[in-house]
C-alpha cells in the first residue's frame, strides 16, 4: 500500500450509523467535565474545518445551544471559504458567535510585518494569538475553552505547542481524524466541511496532508496498527504498507514527544511535580 | 474529597434503611475516587477511625458493600467490605502499587443472605476465580469502576462495556449464582465510567440493568430461594 493508492476521504463511505456509544461518552464527558468545575458554558475556535464542527455539535448537545459560544477569528490571509464555513456551523447549530479580526494583532508584533518571515513562524505565532483570544473569551464569558485536536494531529505533532493545542478540555483527542470524520457525518456536520481538505488554514493552499507528506488515511491505518494493534514497524512493512512512509511517521511521533507532555523540570527534591507529586487533575472538584 | 464522598454515602444508607432494603451495594471506589495517585493519605479510611464506626453501626440495621483504601504497616490496599450486624464479614484487598492494583486470593463468606463472595472487576479474569472449587455460592457481588476504552477501527463499539457484561454473565453461569454488578458513574480525569449496573439471575440472564452513564438507583426483591426478582427502579 502507497500513498498514492489511498484516495481523498469519500463522503458516501464515510458510515453514519454507529458511533451512538462514542457520542454517548463524549457528551457525557463535555457535560461532566465542564459543570464539574462549576461552569455552564463552552467556548470553541470555530476554523471552519471538521474538527471544530464535531466539537461545536458534541458540545451544543452536552451543554445546550444557549451555552455554547462560537469563536470566529480570520487572518486577512485566510480563505474566505473557511468562515463562511465556521458561520455555516453556527447557523445549523443556533449558538452564539464573535468574530474576531486577528490581522491587527499579528501584525502590531513588527517582527510578522517584516517581509521574508518564514511561515511557519507566522503560522506559529496567530495559533497563540489565537489561543489568547479564546481564553479572553472564555474569562468573560465566564466558560471553558473546548479543545478540537485529535489523536492523528497530536501524534504526528501537527500542532503549535500552547497554540492550536491549548483547551481546557479535549472531547476529540482519543479519536483518529477517519473516525472524526464518520463522527462528523453521524451528528449531521454539512458535508461540504467534511469533504474539503483538512487545513490549518495559515498560509494560501496549506493543507495538513501536504505538510505531513502522508494523507490522513494511511496515517491513520499506520497509527492505529502501531498503537492499538501493537503492531511493530516491520510488521507493517511485511503487511504491505511502504517502509519509507511507516519509518517516517514513526520517526515524527519521536521528534514530536516533546509537544505531548508538560515541559520537563529539573528534579532536585524527593518529591518532584509531575513524578512523585502527581495529583489527579479532578482533584479541585 | 472524601468526607463529600462519605457523607452522600451515609444519605443513600439512611434512605435504604427508610425504604426497608436489606442490603446496599455501592460501586467500586465510590468514596475514595479512582486516581489516587499522590492522595493516598488524604483518602485513606482507619479502622478505627469514626467514619468506620459510623458505617459498622449502620449495618445493625441494612449489610452494606463498599470499598475504601486502607493501609497496613507501609502498605495501601484498595479494598472492598462487607459489613453486617455492625461486624465487618468481609474484606477483600487488592495491594495498590504505583501502576495498579493487585487482588489478594478470597473465599466466600457467609451472610444472612447465604453464601457470598465479592469479586472486584480485576476477579473476573483471574485465574484463582475463574478455576476456584465450585463452592455453593447463592450471590456475587461485584463492586466495580470500569471505564469505556476499547473503540474499534471504525469507532463504532466500545469492547469494555461489552466485557464488563461477559465476564459477569460467565461469572454467574460458572457458579450457578446471581450476580449484582455495581458499577461507577461520572468522569474522573478523562476516565469514563460508564454505569449500567446490573443484576443477573443464576443462569446469567440480566434480571435488571440500569442505563449507562445515568446515575440512578434501584430496589430489587431477591428471593433467594426461589431465586426469582422483582425490580423496582427508583
Amino acid at each position: 500500500m502507497n500513498f498514492e493508492s489511498c484516495n481523498r476521504v469519500n463522503y458516501q463511505k464515510v458510515g453514519g450509523k454507529g458511533l451512538e456509544s462514542v457520542k454517548e461518552i463524549l457528551i457525557n464527558f463535555i457535560s461532566d467535565e465542564v459543570r464539574k468545575f462549576g461552569f455552564k458554558k463552552g467556548i470553541i475556535g470555530l476554523s471552519g474545518g471538521v474538527d471544530s464542527a464535531v466539537s461545536a455539535y458534541l458540545t451544543v448537545e452536552a451543554l445546550g445551544v444557549e451555552n455554547v459560544v462560537g469563536v470566529m477569528m480570520p487572518y486577512r490571509a485566510s480563505n474566505p471559504t473557511s468562515l463562511e464555513d465556521a458561520k455555516l456551523v453556527a447557523k445549523n447549530l443556533g449558538i452564539k458567535t464573535i468574530l474576531i479580526d486577528i490581522s491587527p494583532m499579528v501584525e502590531a508584533y513588527s517582527e510578522m510585518k517584516e517581509k521574508g518571515v518564514d511561515r511557519i513562524r507566522r503560522g506559529n505565532f496567530m495559533a497563540r494569538i489565537r489561543m489568547a483570544v479564546l481564553y479572553d473569551i472564555s474569562c468573560k464569558e465566564k466558560g471553558l475553552v473546548v479543545g478540537t485536536g485529535n489523536k492523528t494531529e497530536t501524534l504526528l505533532g501537527y500542532t503549535t505547542l500552547y497554540g492550536d493545542s491549548a483547551c481546557a478540555i479535549n472531547p476529540l483527542g482519543d479519536l483518529y481524524k477517519t473516525q472524526v470524520w464518520r463522527l462528523a457525518k453521524s451528528l449531521g456536520v454539512p458535508k461540504r466541511i467534511i469533504e474539503k481538505p483538512p487545513s490549518a488554514d495559515l498560509w494560501a493552499g496549506q493543507t495538513d496532508e501536504g505538510e505531513l507528506g502522508v494523507n490522513y488515511i494511511l496515517a491513520d491505518k499506520v497509527l492505529y496498527s502501531l498503537f492499538e494493534l501493537n503492531l511493530t514497524p516491520e510488521e507493517l512493512i511485511l503487511r504491505g504498507y511502504e517502509a519509507d512512509i511507516v519509518y517516517k511517521i514513526v520517526d515524527t511521533i519521536r521528534k514530536t514527544q516533546y509537544k505531548r507532555v508538560e515541559p520537563i523540570i529539573a528534579k532536585v527534591s524527593t518529591a518532584t511535580v509531575g513524578k512523585e507529586l502527581s495529583f489527579p487533575r479532578d482533584w479541585g472538584t | 474529597m472524601v468526607n463529600e464522598n462519605f457523607e452522600r454515602i451515609l444519605g443513600e444508607i439512611d434512605d435504604g434503611i427508610k425504604l426497608g432494603a436489606d442490603l446496599i451495594c455501592f460501586p467500586d471506589t465510590a468514596l475514595s475516587g479512582w486516581e489516587l495517585s499522590s492522595l493516598l493519605k488524604e483518602v485513606l479510611i482507619e479502622k478505627d477511625s469514626e467514619k468506620w464506626e459510623v458505617l459498622k453501626s449502620r449495618s445493625k440495621r441494612i449489610s452494606i458493600v463498599i470499598g475504601f483504601l486502607e493501609r497496613e504497616k507501609d502498605n495501601y490496599f484498595k479494598s472492598v467490605s462487607y459489613l453486617e450486624d455492625g461486624k465487618v464479614l468481609y474484606i477483600h484487598k487488592r495491594l495498590f502499587t504505583d501502576h495498579e492494583s493487585i487482588p489478594e486470593d478470597n473465599k466466600e463468606f457467609h451472610t444472612k443472605f447465604g453464601n457470598v463472595m465479592l469479586l472486584t472487576y480485576a476477579d473476573l479474569t483471574d485465574p484463582r476465580t475463574v478455576f476456584k472449587s465450585k463452592e455453593h455460592i447463592d450471590m456475587i457481588i461485584v463492586p466495580s469502576a470500569v471505564y469505556a476504552e476499547g473503540m474499534d477501527e471504525l469507532g463504532e463499539n466500545i469492547s469494555s462495556v461489552e466485557k464488563f457484561k461477559l465476564l459477569c454473565k460467565a461469572l454467574s453461569i460458572r457458579f450457578h449464582s446471581i450476580v449484582i454488578a455495581v458499577n461507577r458513574v461520572g468522569f474522573e480525569d478523562g476516565y469514563g465510567f460508564f454505569g449500567a449496573s446490573s443484576v443477573m439471575n443464576s443462569e446469567g440472564r440480566v434480571i435488571y440493568s440500569l442505563q449507562k452513564f445515568s446515575q440512578a438507583r434501584a430496589i430489587l426483591h431477591i428471593d433467594l430461594d426461589s431465586r426469582s426478582f422483582k425490580a423496582e427502579p427508583l
